[in-house]
């Protein structure tokens, strides 16, 4: 059976020499930097809901899951570029969309 | 309420077997030991763990026998410190390169474990993965806990996990000689089966090498329960 390694808090005060103290600053630092990124990040990202067909949106979701389980890319990712997919369709749903009767104007 | 165990499978590296581990650790703790586990899905990239849960349910139409929480943020710690006062264990699948949630679950953590695949390229990882969990521990608000090395994903047709076995535990490069760190590397390991791969999505009836972890981490107290 494997001795685990104990990993502990240090005594207080105790560290205040050691070499190790400016690697955990350098670390604490990096972290500190990747947290700021992460949240700036989050800066650009939005939630919207729509109101839509059960079965499409059903439908949509399996594309995320299944781009999303093939790849590993994350699901926001997927959803984003779906959703790019689609728009750079927009002109052609519209002429189709626009066979009907049109709604507005 | 005495607060529950929280365990830790974590690595700043995805795609080690985390998850795997994770998930039926806690499906067997649930299922064969009769305890209330509760799931923490902390992987900001793949959030597998959650969607095993999500598409057992869909297949199945039955309720998953585990919690599953997604919560792959920094204030994890917050979250783990509720549940683990409602069950008996909770289990956190932490990774994909992120240090900060990794050590936020650490907090009130009493073991970790790192599965890592016997290749150059997953070793690359362990280091910082081993220094930010002493870094973790520094935070500790239980006293720190105790922490293993699991082989994962092993295949042994080949010599590989023998040499990295070797490599982790003798603490020297056996083609340099070049001091190396020795780390506390569990004798059980997460073969490379099949079965593992077709598990996903499922609740199944078997558990392989997963009972042998846990009475080496001490979750199945040895004598008292068999798998």
């Amino acid at each position: 059976m494997a001795a685990p390694q104990r990993m502990v808090p240090p005594p207080p005060a105790d560290d205040e020499d050691e070499p190790e103290v400016t690697r955990a600053s350098v670390e604490r630092e990096r972290r500190r930097k990747q947290q700021l990124e992460a949240q700036a990040a989050k800066k650009t990202m939005t939630r919207r809901s729509w109101y839509t067909e059960a079965s499409v949106a059903d439908a949509f979701q399996r594309a995320v899951d299944d781009i999303h389980h093939s790849t590993r890319v994350p699901k926001h990712e997927v959803v984003a570029a779906l959703l790019e997919a689609a728009v750079a369709q927009a002109d052609r749903v519209q002429r189709k969309l626009g066979k009907g009767d049109a709604s507005h104007g | 309420m005495a607060h529950g165990e929280v365990d830790v499978y974590g690595a700043l590296k995805g795609g080690v077997g985390k998850t795997r581990i994770a998930v039926l650790a806690a499906l067997r703790q649930a299922l064969v030991a009769g305890e209330d586990v509760h799931l923490v899905d902390g992987d900001r990239v793949s959030q597998t763990a959650s969607d095993w849960r999500k598409d057992y349910e869909r297949a199945t139409g039955r309720e998953f026998p585990v919690t599953v929480t997604r919560h792959p943020f920094d204030d994890i710690d917050e979250l783990i410190s509720d549940l683990r006062g409602k069950h008996d264990r909770v289990i956190a699948d932490i990774g994909g390169g992120d240090p900060a949630v990794f050590t936020a679950a650490l907090t009130y953590a009493q073991r970790l474990v790192v599965p890592i695949g016997a290749d150059p390229s997953e070793m690359r990882r362990l280091p910082s993965t081993w220094k930010a969990a002493q870094l973790a521990a520094a935070d500790s608000a239980v006293g720190g806990f105790n922490a293993w090395v699991l082989l994962s994903r092993t295949d042994h047709g080949t010599t590989l996990p023998r040499e990295y076995r070797e490599l982790l535990t003798s603490g020297k490069n056996p083609e340099t000689g070049d001091a190396l760190p020795v780390y506390p590397l569990l004798k059980a390991e997460m073969r490379k089966r099949v079965a593992y791969q077709r598990a996903y999505g499922t609740v199944p009836g078997e558990f392989y090498d997963v009972p042998s972890v846990l009475e080496e981490i001490g979750v199945i107290k040895t004598g008292a329960e068999a798998a």
